[in-house]
């Protein structure tokens, strides 16, 4: 299995976009799959942000650490915080029976993220939130 | 440093009125969605007939950016103005599909096919009257 690149992102907002062009590289060199690079960056994007947002409630600096990881034709995306607990499963659904410009905007991200990925896992360990998603490249079409 | 292009032009509408296009290059996310609002503000002071945003270029738009075209679509909808959205790459109309189509919004794959539909429009429109 190829080196995971491994990333702490400061919880200030303007740490986020280098960390963001660094992931874009780092999967560019390692020839990832299409879309790979679009779902990691949004991934971390949204996650960091919500993080930086909402999960500190001191002013200290904290340390956000991001996993990428590309194994076979699956890409792992791990984010690890030591905020409070949040369990981004815990958001309900939408509510589709309501007209999109109505639906309450929050976790509109998180929403975007279980869609897309394969999966959303969540643990907290010794005081950390743990979110790993997962994404398989889409199969080759069969002959 | 991520970055967005903001490209804002206007014609007139093919039945009177102000057209808006917002040409958006980059990426749309939580740094830089500041701009595009920035933007959008005077771009829509005309009380245009027709905005449209042209994603062509657009390589990222985040939940931030959504925020700001369902903001956006309810305003021009409120004011009897109407969103399209043109050149969508495909990954950013599979996160347009995940939300769900937005009243008196529409997506097209180009320009040739919004101008076609605007026009069908004006027609049905104008002999309606």
């Amino acid at each position: 299995m190829a080196e995971p690149l491994e990333l702490r992102i400061r919880n200030r907002p303007e740490d986020l976009s280098p960390a963001m062009e660094a992931i874009s590289r780092w999967l560019e060199s390692r020839g990832a799959f299409a879309g790979a690079e679009y779902l990691a960056l949004l991934a971390v994007e949204e996650l960091v942000t919500n993080c930086i947002k909402y999960a500190y409630d001191d002013a200290l600096e904290h340390w956000i650490r991001v996993g990428i990881r590309l194994s076979g034709d699956e890409l792992v995306v791990s984010i690890q915080d030591d905020g409070q607990p949040f369990d981004p499963r815990s958001l309900p659904e939408p509510d589709t029976d309501l007209p999109v410009e109505d639906r309450p905007i929050g976790g509109l991200g998180i929403h975007l993220l279980r869609n897309l990925f394969d999966a959303l896992d969540y643990s907290r360990v010794d005081g950390h939130n743990r979110v790993v998603l997962r994404k398989r490249a889409a199969a080759e079409p069969s002959v | 440093m991520s970055q967005l292009q903001v490209t804002v032009q206007h014609h007139p509408a093919a039945g009177g009125g102000d057209r808006v296009t917002i040409q958006l290059a980059g990426s749309l996310d939580s740094t830089t969605v500041h701009l595009l609002e920035s933007r959008l503000t005077p771009a829509v002071a005309s009380r245009p007939v027709q905005v449209v945003f042209d994603l062509g270029g657009l390589n990222l738009v985040t939940s931030a950016g959504i925020r700001l075209f369902l903001l956006t679509s309810k305003q021009q909808k409120q004011q009897g103005g109407q969103v399209t959205f043109v050149h969508l790459q495909p990954q950013i109309r599979e996160v347009f599909q995940i939300i769900g189509s937005v009243p008196g919004t529409k997506i097209f794959s180009n320009t040739a096919e919004l101008d076609a539909y605007l026009i069908a429009r004006q027609k049905a429109h104008g002999s309606g009257e």
